[in-house]
């Protein structure tokens, strides 16, 4: 018979305390430990999305539907634009730009997007060619590794595209020609695994519906593309030289107020974007915490009434030569106790829910969650929760302590 | 009157204002409260008169608290040895809040003797045990005393005792 054993078989006597105070404190844990995975998680994703991306040109519409649109591939394009106007910001000779990736959209195959590009996509996600090759013929796509894996594609594999993101039968294109895999990625963890990768022209031609147009060389090089100023493209993804020169920062006013396009910076959208969502995970976390404290107070209040029954045991254990630490450790190590087996079953909780709750974020976001990570801040939250049920219980501790034998026995 | 209060007095549960208190040469009054927890557990054994155990753990383990307390090896043969003496040795697994008050007070003699004391304290023991308990329970403080070579000293004002215990002191 040990004190932890001892204390174990005190806690037991009381098993509907017992349960009220193990489950008032995993609720509180297991709800914090949920927001910091989703958020951490998403945090990561949308951070290894950004791809140093420094601007996004596009359509007149929202910033934020178009910067979720062509970088994170989770909304609809806010419309398209010319390549006409849009060559100055095409040219690879800019001297402000170091990167300038078009992007083609509209398309998809089983709910992974088509994207009309130029092989420079690539390094901007710092993405390879796993097998296969680059495209080189109209519909020849590159996919990433999530597409292969999901869709069942190979190096070889034929498929029609339908039009829009949704796979959507009555929307399928009746091509003569279907789109071929040559080639796959290494998977990334970034946007580019749920990607498939073609030529702009293909999907230009995709849309062409009266067919009779003669057929263009495949565009591969940024001045093909320039030459085709009456066609559209949906967005250009770019990166300053310079970050901080005048020039790039002026660059996006420059744009919106003189010509029908649109220019966002990424890093600002999202930070509006996180701001929004933060109200809601803040409300959440301030629920997260009222629940740990009154759980906090449920342990104080029951360890406190329960000393009310124990208080003939406590002075018969001063009798028997317990001095007054080992009954002050005894109480403190019950609410330390509560706290260990409401903290790991907190923790289990949110993550098995977070297993659960991954897999179905992994279809709707196109991003992958996982709920057998564990994060820095949860080893904080662990020893903050192992804090607050040491502290609930220091006070019934300090009365156990200060149980007077002659008093309690001769009562 | 003033009979638990003497008791506790003699058992270190309480100081007193003035004078000593000397058990087998030891001025207990003169110790720490800390040290007087642990001298007492090691050496005074408490029977009261209403036996308290721990509630959420059996009589066994109960008793195998009891000599961690004093600082003792925990002897589970040696627990189970007096309970057999003390005839409750198939209570030994039961919670306390399922025996009897003479089963109770003979587990709490039990507790008393079990540490081997050289003084034994027991306050009103049979105050609230029939006549066949109360003879039963005071036979067997009284044989332990003599095996354990140890001081009994009972407090009480039960007038079935009058008769089996040699040295009285009338307190008025």
């Amino acid at each position: 018979m040990n004190n932890l054993m001892l204390t174990w078989k005190n806690l037991l006597h009381r098993p509907l305390n017992l349960l009220l105070n193990v489950l008032l404190f995993a609720l509180g844990v297991g709800l914090i430990s949920l927001l910091i995975q989703v958020n951490t998680q998403l945090k990561e994703q949308f951070d290894r999305n950004q791809a140093e991306i420094d601007m996004v040109i596009g359509a007149k519409g929202s910033p934020l539907q178009m910067i979720l649109c062509n970088m994170y591939h989770i909304d609809n394009p806010t419309g398209n634009i010319g390549v006409g106007e849009a060559k100055p910001f095409l040219n690879p000779k800019h001297p402000y730009l170091k990167t300038n990736i078009p992007l083609s959209l509209g398309d998809s195959y089983s709910q992974f997007r088509i994207v009309g590009t130029l092989p420079g996509i690539l390094d901007l996600y710092a993405a390879s060619i796993e097998t296969g090759e680059m495209w080189k013929d109209a519909f020849d796509v590159v996919i990433g590794k999530a597409v292969a894996e999901t869709a069942g594609l190979k190096v070889g594999s034929e498929f029609d595209s339908s039009h829009g993101f949704n796979d959507d039968d009555g929307m399928t294109h009746e091509h003569d020609t279907k789109f071929k895999v040559v080639g796959i990625l290494e998977a990334t963890g970034s946007v580019i695994d749920q990607l498939i990768l073609t030529s702009p022209n293909t999907i230009w031609e995709v849309h062409e519906h009266d067919h009779s147009a003669e057929k263009m060389d495949n565009i591969l090089t940024a001045e093909q593309l320039m030459q085709y100023e009456d066609k559209e493209i949906t967005s250009i993804l770019v990166q300053f030289k310079s970050r901080k020169s005048i020039p790039a920062l002026n660059m996006p006013r420059a744009i919106n107020s003189n010509t029908d396009m649109m220019a966002a910076s990424p890093v600002y959208e999202i930070n509006r974007l996180y701001s929004m969502i933060g109200i809601g995970v803040e409300t959440l976390r301030y629920l997260a915490l009222i629940l740990i404290i009154v759980s906090a107070l449920s342990i104080f209040i029951s360890l406190f009434n329960s000393l009310k029954e124990r208080k003939y045991e406590l002075a018969v254990m001063r009798v028997l030569g317990s001095g007054r630490t080992r009954l002050f450790s005894l109480i403190l190590m019950e609410g330390l106790l509560i706290a260990i087996i409401g903290t790991i079953l907190g923790l289990a909780i949110a993550h098995i829910g977070m297993y659960f709750v991954a897999n179905g974020m992994e279809g709707s976001y196109k991003y992958s969650f996982s709920g057998l990570r564990f994060f820095k801040e949860e080893a904080y939250l662990a020893l903050g929760a192992l804090a607050i049920g040491i502290l609930a219980a220091v006070i019934p501790a300090i009365k156990a302590a200060k149980t007077n034998i002659h008093e309690t026995l001769n009562g | 009157m003033g009979k638990t209060t003497l008791l506790h007095l003699l058992g270190g549960l309480i100081k007193p204002k003035t004078g000593e208190i000397i058990i087998d040469g030891q001025d207990i009054t003169s110790l720490s409260s800390k040290n007087i927890d642990q001298y007492r557990g090691q050496n005074i054994g408490i029977v009261f008169q209403k036996p308290h155990f721990i509630a959420s753990i059996n009589i066994l383990s109960n008793l195998l608290l009891t000599q961690k307390l004093a600082g003792r090896k925990q002897d589970k043969n040696e627990i189970l040895a007096i309970l057999e003496n003390l005839e409750i040795k198939h209570r030994a697994y039961a919670k306390p809040n399922t025996l009897s008050q003479g089963e109770l007070q003979r587990a709490s003699v039990a507790r008393a003797v079990l540490n081997k004391p050289k003084v034994i304290l027991a306050d009103e023991p049979t105050s609230a045990l029939d006549d066949q308990s109360c003879e039963q329970v005071i036979q067997l403080l009284q044989k332990t005393a003599v095996d354990l070579d140890a001081a009994l000293l009972i407090v009480t004002h039960d007038g079935r005792l009058k008769d089996i215990v040699n040295h009285q002191i009338l307190l008025g």
